[in-house]
């Protein structure tokens, strides 16, 4: 099979108003102290009032329509705001999964009554998610998950843990993949169900990364009951819709610009512009990333389309994932700084970068994982 | 890719399924896949109807070349220099082998029959071209001059590249050119040499694609151990980065051509990425073609090597990834370090940005 991924011409260049307005706006934020750009700052940067200011522009659930309290507005002009949210090192961590995820997720799967409860709120930026996929025994497996959903008279009855959950102890509600049959086939039997939080029988339990932050959680879920309506999509469906949602989960620019505030901070350094040795790493990385950009914004705009680019969206993760960390290891190897979480700016960035190294191709399916996706599809 | 653009690459590799693939020698243009081409236009696409083309855009070109990559044919250099370069000087096509070249030692006389002297090095496919087209400066303004490789006082010097395609050296001693014509604002060498750099990017992402396509297919015939290899986890790692990295080198050929078209005068920096990428590419892509390949990539009767020779030369030609990539730089540093203006193309709208330092 040849993959392809769409070209981009000129979709983009319409949006120039639109990115110079969101680049604008974050200066003034920054300028003002609203934020501190941060390197993954769409993982840790975890701000709700932040969130709530860029509601207030119309920057948070852009495509949900106006029938649901949404501005109604397309895919690529989300595509920009994010990107620039991104590139000014943001603190969207709080709405981010609401926003990149639940959004099409919701819109597709849910029923009319669950868009009408939850797709406002996250437009206000007052409802943030969490995701309850991994287990303790399920990471890269997930097909493997053993939380269960028993259902009774007027509901469903949730057991078990889920891990890794990002932004849990801030959010007001959570997905949950969990399995409702017992199958032959082990990807059939299992739903999504949304919980509203705080719940009596939830527990969100802190999970401390190696650089000191809280953005993830163990989620607990002991015999914790459920309305029926709090199943998202059909019954047994819970794979398929988790799969649908893969495209967007991979294939987004924060799969590329988890370090571009460090690759931004560095480039505009004097030092790195008179060193010979610096400049060529520059426009190497420069050269790179305008490339991986060119493929995000391909598969984006398939996605606006209605495609489905799963499989090339599996690879531009891995590609931009690993020059995610070639950022960090170039930007490290000739800034002559030494990373230092309580450093000026730039040592911060630094060391904020080095250590969320790890996660980069871990994060959304292991880079392992997505190229045996990759070479089932070149393969067939 | 549109579906236009994908009727195009189609309708050339028809050609060269039903044309191409003759017992050709390295070195010597083959005159079959060449005509077969010219009759369907696809050797005039960037030429105007009017002017005796087929009046197609880069893009249109940029997919036939990538279709025959591999044609022993100087089709890149007709339709991404000489045709570009007779066009803008409003001048026919000359409806023959045409091949072209920047060439910045050739001094024009100022006389009336304008008599061209000096060397161009490695001019591809000299030796079978009737006609070369070559970016000359004339009273210090870039000038293109058409010359037929059989008049008085041409001479050549023959070379080739690792692919075994000619890059010969040719010398002009007082040549009456057919015509020499001023080019209009906005053309001079950098603009050639971007041109040249879109055209390589193109061929690259053609053989890169043939390089993946047997690649594919040997890793699913060849058994070892029991197994097709494809079935061992480690090929299929291999594979998929492989997979990954010709797409990129597709989408520098794509967006660089896209830029050429739409914005010539503000592609710098997307066809310096395009080409640098590319070229820096090359490296992994041949090493895991010939790597599942197993010893008999190696051979000169394997196809393979076909591909890959032609990437080792063509990563180097208009430019290998070190040029770009400062080119690039320097860019950024024209925009203040600003490298995410420049990638975003928003240079023009820069202000007292405050960026993270």
């Amino acid at each position: 099979m040849e993959l392809t991924i769409a070209a981009v011409g000129d979709q983009m260049e319409t949006l120039t108003e639109l990115r110079l307005e969101v680049r604008r706006y974050l200066e003034s934020e920054i300028d003002g102290g609203g934020f501190v750009p941060q390197a993954d700052a769409w993982l840790s940067g975890i701000d709700p009032s932040f969130s709530r200011r860029l509601a207030q522009r119309g920057w948070i659930g852009m495509t949900v329509p106006t029938e649901y309290g949404g501005p109604g507005r397309s895919d690529l002009e989300r595509f920009v705001v994010t990107e620039e949210l991104l590139a000014a090192g943001a603190p969207v961590a709080a709405h981010w999964i609401a926003d990149r995820q639940m959004v099409p997720g919701i819109l597709r799967n849910g029923s009319d009554q669950q868009r009408r409860k939850y797709l406002p709120g996250i437009v206000e930026g007052r409802r943030f998610f969490g995701i309850g996929m991994s287990e303790p025994d399920s990471g890269s497996d997930l097909a493997s998950v053993r939380t269960r959903a028993r259902e009774v008279a007027d509901g469903w009855v949730l057991t078990g843990t889920k891990l890794w959950t990002s932004s849990a102890h801030v959010a007001t509600n959570l997905v949950v993949l969990a399995r409702t049959e017992d199958t032959e086939e082990r990807h059939s039997g299992l739903s999504q169900f949304v919980v509203d939080l705080p719940h009596p029988q939830v527990q969100v339990l802190p999970i401390i990364t190696i650089d000191g932050g809280h953005h993830f959680n163990e989620v607990v879920l002991d015999d914790a009951f459920l309305p029926a309506a709090a199943l998202l999509g059909g019954r047994g469906e819970g794979w398929r819709q988790v799969v649908g949602e893969l495209a967007n989960e991979r294939s987004g620019p924060e799969r590329i610009l988890s370090t571009l505030p460090l690759l931004r901070a560095w480039a505009s350094r004097t030092d790195t512009l008179t060193d010979p040795a610096s400049r060529l790493a520059l426009g190497r990385l420069a050269a790179r990333l305008a490339m991986l950009r060119q493929m995000s914004m391909g598969i984006a705009l398939q996605l606006s389309r209605g495609e489905d680019p799963s499989v090339t969206a599996a690879m531009v993760k891995d590609l931009g994932t690993v020059f995610e960390s070639e950022v960090v290891e170039t930007v490290r190897a000739f800034a002559h700084v030494e990373p230092d979480v309580n450093g000026d700016q730039f040592d911060r960035l630094l060391a904020n970068a080095v250590l969320h190294t790890p996660a980069f191709t871990l994060r959304g399916g292991t880079n392992e994982v997505l190229r045996s996706v990759v070479a089932k599809a070149v393969g067939a | 890719m549109t579906g236009h653009l994908d009727a195009v690459r189609s309708a050339v590799q028809d050609v060269m399924a039903r044309v191409g693939g003759g017992d050709v020698q390295d070195g010597v243009v083959d005159l079959a896949v060449w005509r077969a081409l010219d009759e369907l236009g696809f050797t005039t696409l960037t030429v105007p109807a009017d002017l005796g083309g087929s009046d197609g855009d880069i893009c249109d070109a940029a997919a036939a070349l990538g279709a025959a990559a591999l044609a022993n044919i100087p089709l890149g250099e007709a339709l991404l220099l000489a045709g570009p370069l007779l066009s803008a000087a409003g001048l026919q096509w000359p409806a023959t082998v045409v091949t072209a070249s920047i060439a910045p030692g050739v001094t024009v006389d100022p006389g009336a029959e304008h008599r061209l002297s000096g060397r161009v090095p490695r001019v591809p496919w000299l030796r079978g071209a009737d006609r070369v087209v070559l970016l000359v400066n004339q009273d210090g303004r870039p000038a293109v001059a058409s010359v037929g490789t059989d008049c008085a006082g041409v001479s050549l010097k023959a070379g080739s590249n690792v692919a075994g395609e000619p890059r010969d050296d040719l010398v002009l001693n007082g040549v009456r050119p057919c015509v020499v014509v001023t080019l209009p604002g906005g053309w001079d060498a950098m603009r050639v040499t971007q041109l040249g750099a879109v055209c390589r990017t193109s061929q690259m992402a053609g053989a890169s694609r043939q390089a993946l396509l047997l690649t594919a297919r040997h890793v699913a015939e060849r058994v070892q151990f029991g197994r097709p290899l494809i079935k061992f986890q480690a090929v299929q790692q291999m594979l998929a980065s492989l997979a990954a990295d010709v797409a990129t080198v597709q989408m520098s050929a794509d967006a660089a051509a896209i830029a050429m078209r739409d914005r010539p005068a503000n592609a710098d920096a997307t066809i310096a990425a395009a080409k640098a990428e590319a070229s820096s590419l090359v490296r992994r892509i041949a090493a895991i073609s010939h790597q599942l390949h197993g010893a008999i990539g190696f051979s000169n009767e394997h196809a393979l090597g076909a591909c890959t020779r032609r990437l080792w030369s063509w990563r180097e030609e208009f430019g290998n990834e070190q040029i770009w990539q400062h080119r690039l730089a320097d860019c950024i540093a024209d925009a203040s370090g600003e490298v995410w203006s420049v990638l975003t193309d928003t240079r023009s709208a820069l202000v007292s940005a405050s960026i993270p330092r």
